[in-house]
C-alpha cells in the first residue's frame, strides 16, 4: 500500500527539523520553519546533490550522500525570507568525533583520513592512528562524514 | 521468513558524579537504554538495546547531549538476527 | 526465550564495559554472567584471512555463525592490533550472494558452454567436469589440463592440488595467483642465497635504526606492521624513515627522507648506492670475503612477452638468468659507472636525498631494515631489483641479525605458507625442490610412494602463460580455485577473456561468491571459506599459523580440500597414467587417484579419534581420518631436516604460529645466524647454506627499460595497487557494507596540474585507455595517492572498472610475473 510519506509525519512529535542537518545560511531556525514551502527547488540546485527532503518534508542536509560545497545555489534559488547573505559565514558546524571511532579499538582504520580538504582532520600516528579535528579549520562541510564504517563523525552546530 | 535485527551494545559514560542522580534517570528513561552502574569517579557502565544499529547511535548522540555528560565510549557491540 | 537471550546479550555487553572501565559490577549483573555459558560467544584464535601480516584475530562465534572478531592480545604480530579489514572479517561470509549450488551453463538441460547458469548437483558437476578432464588428456596428453591456485589456499589445499596435479594428471601446469605477487621475490631469493623466503623477522621493526621502504606503501597495506614501526619511529627521535616510491602515499607522513622517483629507475639507485658503499670504504670486507661470492648476469633480457612480439624478438638473451664469476674489484668497477649524478638523471630525485639514503645504509653503526612488496616485485625487472637491494645489504654485513636486513613483504596471507613452501608454482616441488631437478623429483616421488618418472621435468604454464596457452587452445580443461584472475591477471581483453571463452575449453571455477571470474567459466563450484574449514597459512615471517574450524558452511558449500580431494575418486589411474609408469608399480592397478594419493597409508595415517567429538571438521568426518593432518605430515617430512623443519602438527593448534625452522621445538628468529639458527655450523658466524659454498651471491646488473613507456599519444604513467580497505581484487571486502562504504569505488588518483591540462576537475568522469583498452572512472586529484605530474595511480579492487584491461602483460623473464605498475596510457574527459 501506498502512502503519503510527509502527512504521515505530521503526526510525529517532537520538533520535527533538527538544527544539525539545516542548511547553510540559515541564521534562523523559527524563520526557516516559517517560511519555507517546501518547494524543492534548493535539493534540485544542490551540485552535490546532498539536500534531501526531512523531517516533515523540510529540506536538509544528509551528509552521508557527500559534502558542502558551499557554492551557495540553495541560498540564491530560494524565493523566500529564510537565508542571509550568502557573503557571511555559512554555518558553525564543525565535525565531532564519538567514542564509537575505530581507533579508540585499537583498529587502524583512517578511512576518512583524506576527505578533509581544509586539512582540519588530522591522525595522530603511533601504534593506532587516532583521528584529530582542529575546530579552527573545520568548515563543517561532511566530507569527512560518508567515509565512515561505524558512522563515527558527527556535524554538529557549534554551541 | 522475516528477519528483525536485534542490536546489543555498552558503552562507557564519563559522567560529572554530582549530576548522577539526575543523569541515571534520563539514560533509564531512554527506550532499550539502561545504566548498569556508576563509579564513585564518574564512569558508567550503560547497556542499550535497539532494532537497529542507527537507533544506537542516536541514543548515543542523546546521552552525548546530556547536563554533565562529559563523553561516551562504546565497547562492545553485537548483533542478531532474530528470526520471527 | 527471547527474553532470557536478550538478557545475556546484555550482561556480555555491560561485562565488557566494565572491564574496559576497570569498574566492578552489581552482582546481578555478573551473576547473569556466570549461569549464561550456553549462550556466551565462544572465542577462538584464527590467523587475518587478507594480507600476509598474517596477524592473529579472536574469532567470536555463536549459534554457528560468526558474531565478532578481534584483535588477538596474545599474539606477537598484532599484539591485540587489528586494521579496518580484521575489525570487519565476521561479514566476509555473509554477503547477500553467497554461493550455496553448483552452478553449470546450460541449454535446454545439457551443458553449453552459450548457455546461461543453472544449479546442478555437486555429482553432475563432478560428473561433466571429469568427462572434460579425461576428454583433455586422452585427446591431447597432461599439458592440456591445469589449474590456477591461490596464496589463499590452506597449507593443505596446496599441498593436495600439488599431489592431484603434478603425480595425479601429471602436469606441471599448477600455478598460485602468488605469481602476480611474489614471484620475482621468490627468484630473488633463489638467485642471491639459494633458498626462499626472508632471513630477519618482525621483531626488526623494534630493533633497527634506520627503515627504508622501496616500493611498499605499508601505511595502507600492512598498516599493522606499519603502526608497530611508527611507534619505534615516534618513542625514538633518532630513528629515521626513508620512503621511496613513484607518487606520494600515506608511508610519506613518516617519511623523514621522501623521495619520488622516475619508474624503473629504482635500479639506478640501488646501484648507486652499492657505488657510495665501495667509494666511500664502507664495505664490510670480512664479511663480504667469508660469506659472498660475485657474479655478473647476462642482460638485454626481454619483456616475457609472446615470442612473437617485437619487443621480445629484439632481445639479445631473452628469459635468461645466466651469470659468470667476477672478482670484486670487477664489480667495483662495474658499478663505478652509476655514480649519483647519473642516479639524479635517471631518479629525478635530488642528490642530496640520494646521497642521505646511500649514508645510513654506508653508516656501520646503524641498524638498516629495506621493506619491499609489489613496487619490486611486480616489475620487468623484479629478480633483479630484489638481488641489488641484496647486494646493498651484503656488502655492508648488515643481514640475518636484529634490527638489520632485506625484508620482503607479502600481500597474501598464505603466499609463502602455500603457493612458496608448499611449491605450488609450475616449476617447483614443495620444501624449495624444483621439477627440473631429476634428484627433487626422486625425493618427491620417494615420499609421495610413487613411481619413479611419475613427475614431469619440465615446467608447466606458469600464470601468464596459462591464460595466452587457453587462447591458443594448448589448454583446455582448467581450474581455477581459490583466485580471482580475470580481474587479477594482466591485459584482460586481449589474453584473458578469449581464453576462458574459447569453445574448446572447460572453465571451472571455484569460488565463495559469483566474482568476475567465475561469471566468466562454465561451472562455478561453491566454496567453504576461512574459519568454515580447518586451515594453516604462512605468513612473511615464516610463521605458520593454525585454526580449527568454528563454523559449518553454508549448505551446499564445499572447502577447496573437499573439492580437490572428492574429484580425485573420478579417476581410475588407467586414466591418466601410461601403462609403462603403471608397469612400474603394477599394485597401484585397478584404483583411483584417490586411493593412490591421499588413501596412500600417509595422508589417511590419523584417524577420527584425533578429532575431538565436539570439534567441526567436515572433511575429515567426510573422508574418515583426519586429513589434515595427514597432508600436513606428510608436507612436512619434505622438509624436516633440509633446513625447512616444521614443528609436530598439533604443536601449532596451540601456539600462535611458530616461525620455520623449527628446531626441537625452537623457532628460528633469524636464519643464517650462528646463535640464532641452528643450521649454521658452530664458529663459522653466518653460513648462506642454500648454496652448496653457504656464500650469498652479489650480482652485477645493470638499468634496463620498461617493456612500455609514456609516448606523445599515451602520455601518463599508470601505476595500479590497493587501498587499505579492500582486499584480494575485492570479492570479500566489497560485500562488507561497512568497507564498501569507506571506499565505494575505485577512482584515478592524479596531479591536478596534469587534470587541468585535461580539462578535467576532481569528481569528473574520465576515460583511461591504453593501446589494449579502456575503461570509464573518476577523477581524484586530492585523497590519500598524490602522484607526480605524468603519472596517474588506480586501484585494482572494483569489479565494476577493471584497469586490467588496460596494463600490460609483459613479465619479469626470471620469475615470470607481471608488472603492473608500469604502463602508458591517455585519459581524456568523458563526453
Amino acid at each position: 500500500m501506498k502512502f503519503d510519506n510527509s502527512k504521515r509525519r505530521l503526526f510525529k512529535k517532537n520538533n520535527q527539523v533538527t538544527v544539525n542537518h539545516l542548511l547553510p545560511w540559515i541564521a534562523n531556525v523559527d524563520l526557516f520553519l516559517k517560511n519555507c514551502t517546501q518547494c524543492g527547488d534548493c535539493i534540485t540546485a544542490c551540485p552535490e546533490k546532498i539536500i534531501v527532503k526531512g523531517d516533515g518534508g523540510y529540506p536538509n542536509i544528509d551528509f552521508t550522500v557527500g559534502e558542502c560545497s558551499f557554492c551557495g545555489q540553495c541560498a540564491d534559488i530560494c524565493q523566500e525570507q529564510i537565508f542571509i547573505s550568502t557573503k557571511l559565514s555559512p554555518w558553525l558546524k564543525k565535525a565531532q568525533i564519538d567514542g564509537s571511532c575505530l581507533a579508540y579499538e585499537n583498529v587502524y582504520c583512517r578511512s576518512c583520513s583524506e576527505s578533509c580538504e581544509a586539512q582540519a582532520l588530522t591522525f595522530q600516528i603511533g601504534l593506532s592512528a587516532v583521528p584529530e579535528i582542529n575546530l579552527d579549520l573545520c568548515t563543517g562541510c561532511g566530507a569527512c562524514v560518508a567515509p565512515c564504517p561505524t558512522a563515527s563523525v558527527l556535524i554538529k552546530e557549534l554551541e | 521468513m522475516k528477519t528483525e535485527e536485534l542490536h546489543v551494545s555498552s558503552l562507557i559514560v564519563h559522567i560529572r558524579p554530582e549530576k548522577r542522580q539526575e543523569i541515571e534517570k534520563s539514560i533509564n528513561a531512554l527506550d532499550g537504554a539502561e545504566l548498569i552502574t556508576v563509579s564513585p569517579i564518574g564512569k558508567a557502565v550503560v547497556v542499550l538495546e535497539a532494532p537497529h544499529q542507527r537507533v544506537i547511535m542516536e541514543v548515543i548522540d542523546t546521552i552525548n547531549a546530556l547536563d554533565g555528560v562529559l563523553s561516551t565510549g562504546l565497547v562492545y557491540h553485537e548483533f542478531e538476527k532474530l528470526e520471527s | 526465550m527471547k527474553f532470557t537471550r536478550r538478557e545475556f546479550m546484555k550482561a556480555q555487553a555491560a561485562a565488557s564495559a566494565a572491564a574496559v572501565a576497570g569498574i566492578a559490577l552489581p552482582a546481578t549483573a555478573s551473576n547473569l554472567i556466570a549461569s549464561q555459558d550456553l549462550t556466551k560467544i565462544k572465542w577462538e584464535k584464527a590467523p587475518c584471512r587478507f594480507c600476509g601480516t598474517g596477524c592473529s584475530v579472536l574469532v567470536g562465534t555463536q549459534h554457528g555463525r560468526v558474531v565478532a572478531t578481534q584483535g588477538d592480545p596474545e599474539s606477537p604480530v598484532n599484539k591485540g592490533l587489528n586494521c579496518v579489514k580484521g575489525y570487519f572479517l565476521s561479514k566476509i561470509m555473509y554477503g547477500k550472494d553467497r554461493l550455496t549450488t553448483p552452478l553449470l551453463r546450460m541449454t535446454d538441460g545439457v551443458y553449453d558452454k552459450n548457455g546461461e547458469f543453472e544449479p546442478v548437483s555437486w555429482d553432475a558437476a563432478f560428473d561433466i567436469m571429469a568427462d572434460k578432464f579425461k576428454d583433455a588428456l586422452k585427446k591431447k596428453g597432461p599439458t592440456s589440463v591445469g589449474m590456477f591456485g591461490s596464496g589463499q589456499w590452506t597449507l593443505w589445499e596446496g599441498y593436495a592440488a600439488s599431489k592431484l596435479m603434478k603425480a595425479g594428471f601429471r602436469t606441471n601446469n599448477l600455478d598460485p595467483n602468488a605469481r602476480h605477487c611474489m614471484a620475482s621475490a621468490v627468484g630473488g631469493f633463489m638467485r642471491t642465497f639459494g633458498i626462499d623466503e626472508p632471513m630477519g623477522c618482525y621483531d626488526d621493526l623494534e630493533n633497527a635504526d634506520v627503515f627504508v621502504l622501496w616500493g611498499s606503501n605499508m601505511a595502507e597495506m600492512h598498516p599493522i606492521l606499519w603502526s608497530r614501526l611508527a611507534d619505534r619511529r615516534l618513542s625514538n627521535p633518532d630513528v629515521s624513515v626513508h620512503v621511496l616510491s613513484t607518487y606520494t602515499h600515506r608511508s610519506f607522513e613518516l617519511a623523514d627522507n621522501g623521495m619520488i622517483f622516475t619508474p624503473q629507475s629504482d635500479l639506478a639507485i640501488l646501484n648507486f648506492i652499492a657505488n657510495y658503499i665501495i667509494q666511500n670504504d664502507a664495505v664490510d670486507k670480512d664479511f663480504v670475503e667469508k660469506h659472498t661470492n660475485f657474479r655478473k648476469g647476462v642482460t638485454d633480457i626481454g619483456y616475457g612477452l609472446r615470442p612473437t612480439d617485437p619487443l621480445q624478438k629484439a632481445a639479445e638473451n631473452p628469459d635468461s638468468g645466466a651469470s659468470t664469476p667476477i672478482s670484486f674489484d670487477e664489480f667495483a668497477e662495474y658499478v663505478s659507472e652509476f655514480d649519483v649524478d647519473y642516479a639524479v638523471k635517471m631518479s629525478g630525485v635530488p642528490a642530496e636525498k640520494l646521497i642521505e639514503l646511500a649514508k645510513v645504509y654506508a653508516d656501520p653503526a646503524k641498524r638498516v631494515v629495506s621493506y619491499w612488496t609489489m613496487g619490486f616485485n611486480q616489475h620487468t625487472r623484479g629478480v633483479w631489483a630484489n638481488n641489488l637491494m641484496y647486494n646493498v645489504h651484503l656488502l655492508t654485513g648488515k643481514i640475518s641479525k636484529p634490527g638489520s636486513g632485506p625484508f620482503s613483504l607479502t600481500g597474501q596471507p598464505s603466499a609463502c605458507g602455500t603457493a612458496r613452501e608448499v611449491g605450488t608454482f609450475s616449476h617447483r616441488l614443495p620444501a624449495d625442490l624444483v621439477v627440473a631437478n631429476p634428484k627433487h623429483r626422486a625425493i618427491a616421488e620417494k615420499l609421495w610412494k610413487l613411481p619413479e618418472g611419475t613427475i614431469e621435468p619440465k615446467p608447466g604454464y606458469h600464470a601468464v602463460l596459462q591464460n595466452r596457452m587457453l587462447k591458443d587452445s594448448k589448454l583446455n580443461a582448467y581450474w581455477v580455485m581459490c583466485n580471482n584472475n580475470v580481474q587479477a591477471g594482466a591485459n584482460i581483453n586481449e589474453e584473458i577473456i578469449p581464453g576462458y571463452r574459447n569453445p574448446e575449453n572447460f572453465i571451472v571455477v571455484s569460488d565463495p561468491y559469483p566474482t568476475v571470474t567465475a561469471q566468466m567459466g562454465d561451472l562455478i563450484l561453491p566454496t567453504a571459506m576461512w574459519v568454515e574449514k580447518e586451515g594453516a597459512y604462512g605468513n612473511a615471517e615464516r610463521r605458520t599459523q593454525f585454526w580449527h574450524q568454528q563454523v559449518k558452511a553454508p549448505e551446499g558449500a564445499k572447502s577447496d580440500l573437499w573439492q580437490l580431494v572428492e574429484f580425485s575418486k573420478r579417476f581410475k589411474i588407467e586414466e591418466v597414467w601410461t601403462e609403462d609408469l603403471i608397469a612400474k608399480m603394477p599394485e597401484v592397478r585397478g584404483k583411483t587417484l584417490y586411493d593412490v594419493l591421499y588413501k596412500n597409508g600417509q595422508v589417511d595415517a590419523f584417524g577420527l579419534e584425533e578429532v575431538a567429538d565436539e570439534r567441526l571438521n567436515d572433511e575429515a568426518r567426510d573422508f574418515g581420518f583426519y586429513i589434515q593432518k595427514g597432508l600436513f605430515e606428510e608436507y612436512a617430512s619434505f622438509g624436516r631436516g633440509h633446513g625447512h623443519d616444521l614443528a609436530p602438527f598439533d604443536q601449532y593448534h596451540e601456539a600462535r604460529g611458530l616461525r620455520w625452522p623449527v628446531v626441537d621445538g625452537k623457532e628460528t628468529l633469524w636464519r643464517f645466524r650462528e646463535g640464532y639458527d641452528p643450521y649454521v655450523e658452530k664458529g663459522s658466524e653466518v653460513q648462506f647454506y642454500g648454496h652448496p659454498d653457504k656464500k650469498a651471491v652479489i650480482f652485477a646488473l645493470p638499468y634496463e627499460p620498461p617493456a612500455e613507456s609514456p609516448d606523445e599519444e599515451y602520455d601518463l604513467w599508470l601505476s595500479t595497487g590497493r587501498v587499505l580497505e579492500h582486499w584480494h581484487s575485492g570479492s570479500m571486502t566489497r560485500r562488507v557494507p561497512e568497507l564498501y562504504k569507506a571506499f565505494p569505488d575505485a577512482v584515478v588518483f592524479m596531479h591536478p596540474d596534469d587534470a587541468k591540462a585535461r580539462g578535467v576537475r576532481r569528481g569528473d568522469e574520465i576515460v583511461l585507455a591504453s593501446r589494449r583498452g579502456e575503461l570509464t572512472s573518476r577523477v581524484e586529484t586530492r585523497g590519500r595517492n598524490r602522484p607526480p605530474r605524468g603519472l596517474v595511480f588506480m586501484p585494482w579492487f572494483d569489479a565494476k572498472q577493471l584497469v586490467n584491461k588496460i596494463t600490460l602483460d609483459a613479465t619479469d623473464p626470471l620469475s615470470k610475473q607481471t608488472d603492473y605498475k608500469k604502463c602508458a596510457v591517455k585519459i581524456t574527459k568523458k563526453v
